[in-house]
């Protein structure tokens, strides 16, 4: 029975030894191609991610999600985000209109060691900031967590984006900017 | 005339009547009582001897001869023959052993008409006879003849006894004491029986009496000191034989002992580390075949590889147990030494690790008190660990500028690392590009900075820059990475990140790997 139970503790031992796992899910760069933009044009965020760690994040165990500043710039929710790090995600759009606007995206792939890339997300000024204003980029395992040694301070990244008062189309009077109700394109 | 002639023939018939002589000796009767006895047991001879004449028998004429069946029963060859008969007589005994058992005896008195007695003769069974066997006994005259009317038909009586199988005599020792032979601890008492007699066995016993199957001695061959009595069996035991005294004496044997000491070097995540194990022989003679250790290393540690010849002892491990072997003998008041290699895991640094008593065995030792060594509790195990942090000037960037940071990679385990490849993989972010230059040795971060970018090799990936060293990072030092950061892209962040692939360099601890610094492009 001793030698048994000793054989087990070694045998688990070994898979401890074994199956240790290191992947870490990271956004490393986030970026507005311009960081200001007036009403009702568009500018295209980029965000790096990679998994930097040294074994395979499982398909389905890791979120990224991008909240933009819906109340001044938004993503067309038909467009799914693009590019080389988008395709490795199941994206969805799960922002309700005039009370956010989010893309979620769930690992789709397996994602192996130093994999990744950028993810194009393109938005829309709507309304002026008054100042550069946050969309939020965090990624995390959702599941299968012993397979990562996670990083939380390259998770998370928060690129600003200012809009400006854009261009007035004015038929016969021009009015005071401030009483004109801009129209986004997307909607 | 007439009167004369009448005178002289009546005298001569007168005398004729007063000097006829009639002595007769006789046997009247022999028997023996009882007429069975058992091997061992003795029988009474009782022999009736009579002159019947009417005249004396002159003494020293007579002699009776009593002869037995030899084969079979024995007189004592010693005791003479005794009874009212047997004094008119002095015997003498012409036996000779084996060939045959007589008693002589030739009257020493006369013996007057009428007179006699019996003649009692002891005799013992020797062997068992397949019917009665007769005894012989005769008597006749054997001087002054002219005395005699003998009658030959009473001379002479065959009086017969059966020897049936008996209780055993009591068996004769060759010796009365035994001791061991070392190195043996016990003795043979085999060694002191006489010679096997047909139809009986031998039994030891610890009993003077009365044997048991409880006082039986199953293994003769082999007992312990003590007193022992053997007893020769048939129908039923013998008598005792005499005690026979069992003494053991102290055999010089070899007595090993075990010890097993601190390891060497001291234990080291992933690198292997050896237990001295030392036998040695306390005894007071050199041991003799095969020396048995076993030795059980921590759970969670692993074997290392035994050394190739390792004092001619010879290991095989199972699981976290080994088994080593030893032909050779180790001289009393001497010692061997070998080693049990061992490989400490990344998960016991820090801790100290606990070797439970190894068990030593065999070489022909007879203490087994003493053949379990002391356990130890080695230091803690130490282990090279990477810790990764950066050297920077600040954490902001203008547009379209460069700033040197430097990708420290400390050794924080105080064990300098191995040749296994250490991998830093430094993840690209959107906005900034990074430039890794291999032949730097000194950047201006703030002040001028001694770097070792010599020593890495650079892999551009799709994601990043994969960089390799093989130089070993000395104890409680730091190897230096220098990065050229450039700012692209107003607004742009990044977690600049370096991530140390796990075990490179032999380190042991993966778990502080990462480091990541936030940086940004002003806006």
């Amino acid at each position: 029975m001793k030698r048994f139970i000793l054989t087990i503790f070694t045998f688990i031992m070994g898979l401890t030894i074994v199956v240790a796992q290191f992947a870490d899910p990271a956004v490393t760069g986030a970026l507005f191609s311009s960081n200001q933009i007036n009403t009702g044009q568009t500018t295209v965020l980029t965000v790096s991610f990679v998994n930097t760690g040294s074994t395979t994040i499982p398909v389905n165990s890791v979120e990224l999600t991008i909240s933009t500043a819906y109340s001044y710039y938004t993503s067309n929710d038909n467009m799914a985000p693009t590019g080389a790090g988008a395709i490795l995600f199941n994206w969805a759009h799960i922002g309700t209109s005039g009370s956010a606007d989010v893309w979620r995206g769930t690992n789709k792939i397996d994602i192996e060691a130093f994999v990744g890339g950028d993810i194009l997300l393109t938005v829309i000024g709507n309304n002026v900031s008054p100042s550069f204003e946050t969309t939020n980029i965090n990624i995390q395992p959702i599941s299968n967590f012993n397979k990562f040694f996670d990083s939380p301070n390259n998770n998370s990244l928060q690129p600003q984006l200012k809009v400006n008062q854009g261009l007035i189309v004015c038929k016969t009077i021009c009015l005071p900017y401030s009483t004109v109700k801009t129209k986004s394109k997307f909607k | 005339m007439k009167n004369f002639l009448l005178t002289t023939f009546a005298l001569f018939i007168g005398l004729n009547v007063s000097f006829s002589q009639a002595a007769d000796p006789a046997i009247t009767g022999a028997n023996f009582v009882p007429n069975q006895i058992n091997t061992g047991q003795t029988s009474v001879l009782t022999v009736s001897f009579s002159n019947t004449g009417s005249t004396a028998i002159p003494i020293s004429s007579i002699e009776l001869t009593i002869s037995t069946a030899f084969n079979y029963y024995t007189t004592s060859g010693i005791t003479a023959p005794t009874g009212p008969g047997a004094a008119f007589f002095n015997w003498t005994y012409t036996g000779v052993s084996g060939s045959s058992d007589t008693w002589k005896g030739k009257n020493n008195v006369a013996i007057n008409a009428f007179d006699g007695g019996n003649i009692l003769l002891n005799v013992t069974g020797n062997t068992v006879s397949t019917g009665f066997e007769s005894t012989s006994i005769n008597v006749q005259p054997v001087d002054s003849l002219s005395k005699f009317n003998d009658s030959p038909t009473n001379n002479n009586l065959q009086p017969q006894l059966k020897i049936n199988q008996g209780c055993p005599p009591s068996p004769v020792l060759s010796a009365f004491t035994k001791a061991n032979i070392c190195p043996l601890t016990t003795a043979d008492l085999t060694t002191l029986q006489p010679s096997a007699v047909t139809g009986q066995t031998f039994e030891w016993h610890t009993v003077s009496s009365s044997p048991t199957t409880s006082t039986f001695v199953s293994t003769p061959t082999q007992v312990p000191a003590g007193t022992y009595y053997l007893y020769a069996k048939a129908i039923c035991y013998s008598p005792a034989s005499s005690p026979a005294t069992v003494t053991i004496d102290v055999c010089p044997s070899p007595d090993l002992i075990i010890s097993i000491a601190q390891p060497s070097p001291s234990p080291i995540a992933a690198q292997t580390s050896y237990i001295p194990v030392t036998v040695t022989n306390i005894g007071t003679a050199p041991s003799n075949g095969l020396i048995t250790v076993v030795i059980h290393i921590p759970t969670g540690t692993l074997f290392g590889t035994f050394p190739t010849s390792n004092n001619g002892w010879t290991c095989s491990t199972s699981g976290i147990t080994a088994t080593c072997t030893s032909p050779t003998a180790v001289s009393n008041g001497a010692n061997i030494t070998f080693s049990v290699p061992f490989i400490p895991t990344a998960r016991q640094v820090g801790n100290p690790l606990t070797f439970p008593p190894a068990v030593v065995s065999g070489g022909g030792e007879l203490n087994t008190a003493n053949d379990t060594s002391n356990s130890i509790i080695t230091p803690n195990v130490a282990g090279a660990d990477l810790l990764p942090n950066f050297t920077y000037s600040s954490t902001t960037f203008a547009v379209n500028t460069s700033k040197i940071i430097i990708i420290n990679i400390n050794e924080i385990g105080n064990i300098t690392t191995d040749l296994t490849p250490v991998d830093v993989f430094i993840p690209y972010s959107a906005g900034f590009t990074y430039a890794f230059n291999s032949t730097q040795t000194s950047v201006t971060v703030v002040g001028l900075e001694t770097v070792n970018n010599p020593n890495w090799i650079s892999t551009i990936k799709p994601t990043g820059i994969l960089l390799t060293s093989t130089t070993a990072i000395p104890s409680g030092g730091k190897s230096r990475i220098s990065i050229t950061v450039t700012a692209n892209t107003l607004g742009a962040q990044a977690n600049i990140t370096a991530n140390i692939t796990p075990n490179g360099g032999g380190e042991t601890n993966p778990f502080n790997n990462i480091v990541s610094l936030a940086q940004s492009i002003q806006n």
